[in-house]
């Protein structure tokens, strides 16, 4: 397999992830309809975690370590570069996706939502995760040792590496005796947190292939990236140091967001605000430049709002689904601008293209603003009906502004999904005609 | 022009990135406000005390357990209290917004172990007390309310 192949191999997977958690989505909101949830085939009730569990991994972290995988082989395409590694990693990333999926199908064993990597518990859904981080794992190491400059993408690698790190040491570490929920919270929690700081690196690396002229100069680029590195390090020295079960492990992860995430969010920040003021940026088609005027402030709201988080409220998801979202709507844009063309699959530009974008990212803005405000008045995240004690007309509205801007923000997603499947499908089938 | 520039951005960031890195360093192990820890020994003996909540005692019991704190807690402003914690079960996390007392209180309650704080200049109003260590599939239900009377 070339680099080009392996590369539509990784778009597939990171497309058809979103449209599986779609899928998950579907068939959780069909197992809490009466009537309709007898007819499934499987018990509704444990379904409901499980498919839960599918559907956040699928649309959070399959999406995102495909999108990795499509961006290290599209730059060592760009470099001429052989494959090596063949079809090795897709195949293992393939079978990692067909472990995750089976549990919630066939009923088993139990769910957890734990933070970053959710879990079924049972061998066949932690064997899916080691195939798929080690799919991912294989190709970062290709990455490390394919040039010689430090650049975004190897970065993102050594980072992907220091990830993979934190889970095998939280393996080595953690007691076997501990209770479930508190085994998978921990064995995910310091490499979840890495993970971030991968995802922050992918937005960076978008938002410059996107933008085309360059955003910041080089040198910037490489304090950013590097910074981003520089502060993921402690947390891999973290675990031969302190208890992997206590607070001061756990605390420390979070400061480390806290500290380590800002400056090169604000250098890369300054530089794309910058870039879209400026007239250079006149020279990017429109749709382009309106999904990285819509990437940028949805990811730096999404940042404010993590400057402001207290505990267990609707603040919290505020700030993350805001940041997801930016990073979201900055891959968007790579596959319709970048990748796409690149594959030489062909796709058609016009209203509806355009009206994914502005659905998508406008309603993640009001999801996430009206979380924002629903929390800073004391709702509880992740709970519904009584308990989230709406007594005043402003926490009413509040919500409100979240269900809806959720509502338009899972069309835009819905759009997406479909619309770049469909392209995919379509070429596929020519380029098997023309063979 | 340019490189004038760099000459004052570069080290402003790297300036800037030693300033986050000494927090980062300095955060390690810090808490708000101290906790003690200490072994528990009667843990049926401390389940007892946590279903007894009296503002006018100066001891208050918490006990968590999958999926609730117990009932509604009720204090009096400009007191001091010291609050006793402990899990029944498995590993929890009390959680107090900083509104309560200027500062928020995160504290994790690992099995086994008793924790003491003390919780003062609470300012009258009610609060919710949250699990923010993830502990099941029910963790997001587990809440009650510190209610903090004039």
């Amino acid at each position: 397999m070339t680099l080009k192949g392996e590369c539509r191999s990784w778009t597939i997977l990171a497309i058809s992830a979103l449209a599986i958690a779609g899928v998950f989505a579907l068939l959780l909101v069909l197992s809490r309809t009466p009537i309709v949830q007898d007819l499934l085939p499987w018990p509704w009730k444990s379904f409901f975690h499980k498919g839960l569990v599918a559907h956040v991994v699928f649309s959070f972290v399959v999406w995102f370590l495909a999108t990795l995988g499509a961006l290290w082989c599209y730059r060592l395409s760009q470099l001429k570069n052989k494959s090596v590694l063949g079809s090795v990693p897709i195949v293992l990333a393939v079978i990692g996706c067909i472990g995750l999926i089976l549990p919630a199908l066939l009923d088993l064993g139990t769910a957890e939502l734990n933070n970053y990597v959710p879990v079924m518990d049972h061998w066949i859904y932690y064997t899916g995760l080691v195939c798929l981080f080690a799919s991912l794992g294989l190709i970062a190491v290709r990455q490390l040792f394919s040039y010689e400059e430090f650049d975004g993408y190897k970065a993102c690698a050594i980072l992907y590496l220091l990830a993979l790190s934190c889970f095998a040491l939280a393996f080595y570490y953690l007691p076997d005796d501990l209770a479930r929920p508190s085994y998978n919270e921990r064995l995910f929690w310091g490499g979840g947190h890495i993970l971030q700081f991968v995802n922050t690196g992918l937005l960076f690396l978008t938002w410059m292939l996107v933008a085309k002229e360059s955003v910041i100069t080089s040198l910037y680029s490489q304090v950013a990236f590097g910074l981003l590195v520089v502060f993921a390090i402690p947390g891999v020295l973290i675990y031969p140091l302190f208890d992997v079960t206590g607070q001061v492990a756990r605390d420390f992860y979070t400061a480390m967001l806290l500290y380590g995430l800002p400056l090169p969010s604000f250098i890369l920040s300054i530089g794309m605000a910058s870039f879209l003021l400026s007239k250079r940026s006149q020279n990017l088609d429109p749709l382009s430049r309106l999904a990285l005027w819509l990437s940028f402030l949805t990811y730096n709201l999404g940042g404010f709002y993590g400057l402001m988080l207290d505990g267990t409220d609707t603040r919290v998801p505020a700030h993350y689904h805001a940041v997801i979202g930016g990073i979201n709507l900055s891959f968007m844009i790579f596959y319709h601008r970048i990748l796409l063309p690149f594959l030489q699959i062909g796709f058609k530009e016009g209203r509806l293209l355009k009206a994914q974008y502005w659905l998508y990212g406008l309603g993640q803005i009001m999801h996430a603003s009206g979380m924002f405000l629903a929390g800073s008045q004391g709702v509880p995240r992740k709970t519904a009906g009584q308990a989230q004690s709406l007594d005043n007309i402003e926490k009413v509205l509040s919500m409100g502004l979240m269900g809806v801007g959720g509502l338009i923000a899972v069309i835009g997603g819905v759009l997406f999904v479909i619309m770049t499947l469909r392209w995919i499908i379509k070429a596929r089938g020519l380029h098997e005609k023309t063979a | 022009m340019k490189k004038l520039r760099d000459y004052i951005l570069l080290p402003a960031i790297i300036l800037l990135a030693l300033g986050l890195g000494f927090h980062l360093l300095k955060s390690l192990g810090e808490t708000n406000l101290k906790v003690d820890q200490f072994d528990i020994i009667d843990l049926t003996d401390f389940e007892k005390k946590a279903k007894i909540n009296q503002p006018s005692n100066e001891d208050q019991y918490i006990y968590a357990r999958q999926w609730s704190w117990g009932d509604e807690i009720t204090l009096r402003s400009g007191r001091k209290y010291i609050v006793h914690l402990a899990t029944g079960d498995i590993a929890h996390s009390f959680h107090l917004p900083a509104k309560a007392m200027g500062d928020p209180v995160d504290v994790l309650l690992l099995p086994g172990q008793i924790y003491r704080i003390i919780l003062q200049d609470l300012k009258p109003g009610i609060y919710p007390i949250g699990c923010t260590e993830y502990c099941g599939i029910e963790h997001n239900k587990m809440r009650t309310r510190l209610v903090v009377l004039e």
